[in-house]
């Protein structure tokens, strides 16, 4: 166990020493586990309520090094031009790579909330280097299970028939719901997931009552392919939880929760 | 873009934003909003920060004490500190930048802290966005912030009657913050720039000596993540110090 002393840097990666992170780091303590946090959406490195901040102090003080990155064309990090979103998002792991090898670190686990989760995936799915995968809200697709747990649990409710009901009775037009995330088919999400979780990965996915298409627990697992291995895969669902953990409570338990699962995977 | 830390104790993150060109009359601080409207706003102050700079100003934004990626925690901070921090970045701007004329952009209650400042430091102009200029003005924003949708965690708060925005404030938050009245705005020029009226007590053109009233929904009191990008705010914003 380390010391609380725990020492924070800005820095600037990459050839240009443009791309933006802020290194957490312990002390005292040697680690070869190097943690890379990736912006939540839009918000800067901080995290939704300094989610990020908290994440990154208590790493340090069970000896992990990590950087709470901007990733290109977010936070203080400029675009990078001529360049799409993925090669964007494989460039950059690329100077985080760089600048952990350079301080002796030489696995890598990757979090991420929302898009920053699939973000998280998508890497893992395209570099032989991440240990680990902590996935906030991340994917997960609708199963028969889910949509059985939907509709039972506003059969009996007064209001969503009410709602209906106007819905049905008025002019206007509803437009169709949004999906903000820019997923692939669920195939293709599911068989990305997958061979992340066949090449060695360890995954912690962790979901919340503030998405739409998740409402049971294990339901991420039993929709991959039956030939996966799962052994590394953990499912947390945290059902009274917004999706940017807006509640001091939350966050604490989301805490313990990437606490447990990092000392139980990479501890030395 | 210039990262680091600064202060006494080396404790504040400031990024300074050199001025590109010849440099104008006088400097730039910019004072965030506090607690979540400080991540709404900062893709907006960071876009207002580099057109200054490449307008030929100096820009330091920073971020206060127990926010962001100062240090410390907001659990152990008292609000009088967030007057500090302030000014500790308007005498690094001028340490910096050897401009000892310094502006201040502040946004919702920073607005009230730098006022403060303009007592103790001089300070050419104050711009302010959204300006709540008294403590219990903020207080009844904070208890009005609600999450946006259906969604209501409020029975897991911690501490209910000082946990505000997500964040759990110090003991003293409430007593500290509803005790500070209006405080007048020293200063040789001040503007504001208005999306929401609910805070101003009186006509706007009391907050300050020139008003800009913006069409606009901040949405300041939902409990959301949604970034705040106002493209008529940040061009009022470099208009006034420009």
């Amino acid at each position: 166990m380390c010391s609380n002393i725990v020492e924070s840097a800005p820095v600037l990666l990459g050839t240009s020493q443009s791309l933006f992170g802020m290194r957490t780091m312990p002390q005292d303590c040697v680690t070869s586990v190097g943690v890379v946090i990736l912006n939540a959406g839009l918000l800067h490195h901080v995290g939704p309520f300094r989610l990020h901040v908290e994440i990154a102090n208590q790493l340090a003080e069970l000896g992990f090094a990590s950087l709470r990155l901007d990733q290109s064309g977010k936070g203080e990090s400029p675009r990078r031009p001529g360049r799409s979103r993925n090669e964007s998002l494989l460039l950059d792991y690329d100077d985080v790579r760089s600048h952990f090898a350079g301080l002796g670190i030489d696995k890598t686990v990757l979090i991420g909330l929302c898009s920053g989760a699939d973000d998280a995936l998508f890497i893992a799915s395209q570099r032989d280097s991440i240990a680990g995968l902590i996935l906030l809200d991340g994917y997960a697709s609708k199963n028969a299970g889910y949509r059985l747990r939907y509709y039972a649990n506003r059969i009996f409710r007064i209001g969503p028939w009410l709602r209906a009901i106007r819905r049905f009775a008025s002019a206007r037009v509803y437009a169709p719901e949004i999906n903000f995330r820019d997923w692939e088919s669920g195939t293709d999400m599911l068989r990305r997931f997958a061979d992340v979780l066949d090449g060695g990965t360890r995954v912690l996915s962790v979901f919340t009552a503030g998405q739409n298409y998740y409402n049971h627990l294990g339901q991420l697992e039993s929709e991959l392919p039956a030939s996966c291995n799962t052994a590394h895969l953990e499912e947390v669902y945290f059902r009274k939880v917004d999706h940017t953990y807006n509640v001091t409570y939350h966050r604490l338990r989301l805490l313990e929760t990437i606490a447990a699962w990092v000392r139980q995977n990479f501890s030395d | 873009m210039e990262p680091f830390y600064f202060g006494d104790n080396k404790e504040l993150f400031g990024i300074y934003h050199a001025a590109e060109g010849m440099p104008k009359k006088h400097a730039v601080v910019v004072a965030a909003p506090l607690l979540n409207e400080y991540m709404r706003a900062h893709f907006a102050l960071r876009r207002i920060s580099l057109t200054l700079a490449q307008s030929g100003f100096d820009v330091l934004r920073f971020d206060y004490t127990g926010m962001g990626n100062s240090k410390g925690s907001l659990e152990n901070t008292l609000p009088d500190r967030w007057v500090d921090d302030i000014s500790d970045a308007v005498q690094e701007i001028s340490d910096i930048s050897g401009n000892t004329t310094v502006s201040i952009i502040a946004v919702r209650f920073a607005a009230h802290l730098a006022a403060s400042v303009t007592h103790q430091r001089n300070i050419e102009q104050l711009v302010m966005w959204d300006p709540i200029l008294e403590g219990r003005l903020w207080l009844q924003s904070l208890r009005r912030a609600r999450p946006m949708g259906t969604t209501n965690f409020s029975e897991y708060l911690l501490v209910k009657e000082r946990e505000f925005m997500g964040h759990l404030t110090c003991p003293s938050f409430v007593t500290n913050i509803g005790s500070r009245p209006r405080i007048p705005i020293r200063t040789k020029k001040n503007y504001a720039v208005i999306t929401e009226t609910r805070q101003i007590q009186g006509p706007p053109t009391d907050v300050a000596q020139r008003v800009d009233l913006v069409s606009f929904y901040c949405g300041w009191e939902d409990l959301s993540s949604q970034v705040l990008y106002p493209h008529e705010v940040i061009d009022s914003i470099c208009a006034a110090i420009s």
